[in-house]
């Protein structure tokens, strides 16, 4: 079943290259400007208890898990640097007037 | 408070009434049991130097299955990094000390709770989050490892930097202990139970069969005939003997299926060892136990007992209930003698206390006694 576009935050909310928290039906989502691209990713950690929107976004499309400092792809979602190992799930964006929606992936 | 030197320095003419031949010997003075700087000692010259059995193989069983124990305020961990691997390691951050594992369990890897430093399940430093711009160089850094051996089933270690070879530690009871297979059994269950008094107390206590008939009447004592015992004396303060008595249950009765090795022996066999410092291995036709003695302060010891069985007994029926009752069996044994121990520790420490003369059946006793103060003082 296709999962419906949710409106989660507005553009204003992520200043560029941070990331902001939100929920979506209980799910803790990272939304990230990404040089005025956004995306979005779970907020957990695959690896250790950890939020990743507490993290910091580096070399353009990392994000650095500020537990261990593993790193993922913030538009893949593939783990670049241990002891991250297991994948995030990476969902959908859109953005229209200003308003981000999001298609969760299950 | 004088140094343990001085202290043991000061017990000389009374150690040397233990040094006479059994029939004229008298027990240790009590200061050995009572002094907390005697104690700080022991540990120096014995727990940091022997092999010490921490563990079995099987309680951790998967790769990254792990336990955590301290020997006299020393933190280990220990783990299974590969199938075929048992590593023992220094349960101490590399950068603040803390435990990075507590508790058993299974882990992918020890976050450091601290400051969330990250170790592989061999003790391999993988993350040390926030130290970029730190010039220290991590790299290959690692756990403190201690060395491992592994002997029919049970995991020993070292705390020396040059231990003496496993190998002739091991030697003497690797050739006679027949009875000991402990490698051909399972862990069913392990009795931990905590008395109120000085860790030898316990281990000489477990070679006493001088009390037995006593204090044991009721439970197993009935049943083994002390005058008849005779004890194989080791070097290291080792000894090993067989003997006849009735399987461990409170009926007397055989409950667990005859051991593979005992076929061919009498039903009443019985048969005990002691490694130095703290292991107590004991047989009966259908089951082996072995029994650690950790001392955890100069007046408190931990007793871990093993309880071991082959594959074939954990499937006869009602093996839970029988498991249990056998167990009950067991504890009750150490509460009938943590009521003796504990009144000896308090006697120890009493002005008033004279160590009295050895009984002939204590023969083991005084092996054991005498290599104590060779180790403490020199022979």
């Amino acid at each position: 079943m296709t999962q419906q576009w949710v409106a989660v935050a507005t553009c204003s909310d992520i200043s560029e290259d941070d990331t902001y928290a939100v929920e979506v039906d209980g799910r803790p989502i990272c939304l990230y400007n990404v040089a005025g691209e956004y995306f979005a990713t779970d907020n957990k950690c695959t690896h250790g208890d950890a939020d990743l929107s507490d993290g910091l976004i580096q070399d353009g499309h990392l994000i650095e898990c500020p537990l261990h400092e593993g790193t993922f792809d913030i538009r893949s979602g593939k783990p670049m640097r241990a002891p991250c190992v297991e994948a995030i799930r990476c969902h959908k964006v859109r953005v229209q007037q200003g308003v981000i929606y999001l298609q969760l992936e299950n | 408070m004088e140094t343990a030197t001085t202290q043991l320095k000061q017990l000389g003419p009374r150690f040397e009434l233990t040094r006479k031949d059994l029939l004229n010997a008298r027990h240790l003075p009590g200061g050995v049991y009572s002094s907390p700087e005697i104690y700080e000692l022991e540990k120096e010259r014995i727990f940091m130097t022997h092999w010490l059995s921490v563990g079995r193989v099987d309680e951790i069983p998967n790769v990254g299955d792990y336990m955590t124990f301290d020997v006299m305020n020393e933190p280990i961990l220990i783990s299974r990094p590969a199938e075929d691997e048992i590593n023992v390691c220094m349960n101490m951050c590399l950068h603040r000390g803390v435990a990075v594992a507590s508790g058993c369990g299974h882990a992918k890897d020890f976050s450091c709770p601290y400051h969330a430093w990250l170790f592989d399940v061999g003790g391999k430093l993988i993350a040390a989050p926030g130290m970029k711009e730190s010039e220290v160089d991590l790299s290959g850094a690692r756990l403190k490892p201690l060395p491992v051996k592994i002997w029919r089933g049970w995991i020993f270690t070292n705390f020396s930097e040059n231990p003496r070879p496993f190998e002739e530690f091991i030697d003497t009871y690797e050739k006679k202990l027949w009875w000991f297979q402990s490698g051909e059994c399972k862990t069913a269950h392990k009795v931990e139970i905590d008395i109120k008094c000085n860790w030898k107390f316990l281990v000489e206590n477990l070679i006493d069969i001088y009390h037995v008939g006593v204090i044991h009447k009721s439970t197993f004592g009935g049943f083994v005939k002390g005058e008849k015992i005779k004890f194989n004396l080791e070097k290291d303060g080792g000894w090993h003997t067989q003997y006849e008595a009735r399987p461990h249950s409170k009926s007397g009765e055989q409950v667990f299926p005859t051991l593979p090795w005992a076929q061919d022996k009498s039903s009443g066999i019985a048969c005990k060892a002691g490694i130095y410092p703290n292991l107590n291995l004991s047989m009966r036709a259908d089951s082996l136990r072995m029994w650690h003695v950790w001392p955890t302060s100069p007046g408190t010891t931990r007793i871990v007992c093993y309880l071991l069985f082959p594959e074939a007994a954990f499937s006869i029926p009602n093996f839970d209930e029988e498991l249990k009752k056998y167990s009950g069996f067991v504890e009750q044994i150490v509460y009938e003698d943590a009521a003796m121990v504990e009144s000896l520790q308090n006697a120890s420490g009493s002005k008033f206390f004279k160590p009295g003369p050895m009984a002939p059946l204590e023969e083991a006793l005084h092996h054991l006694e005498n290599h104590y103060i060779d180790v403490m003082v020199g022979e």
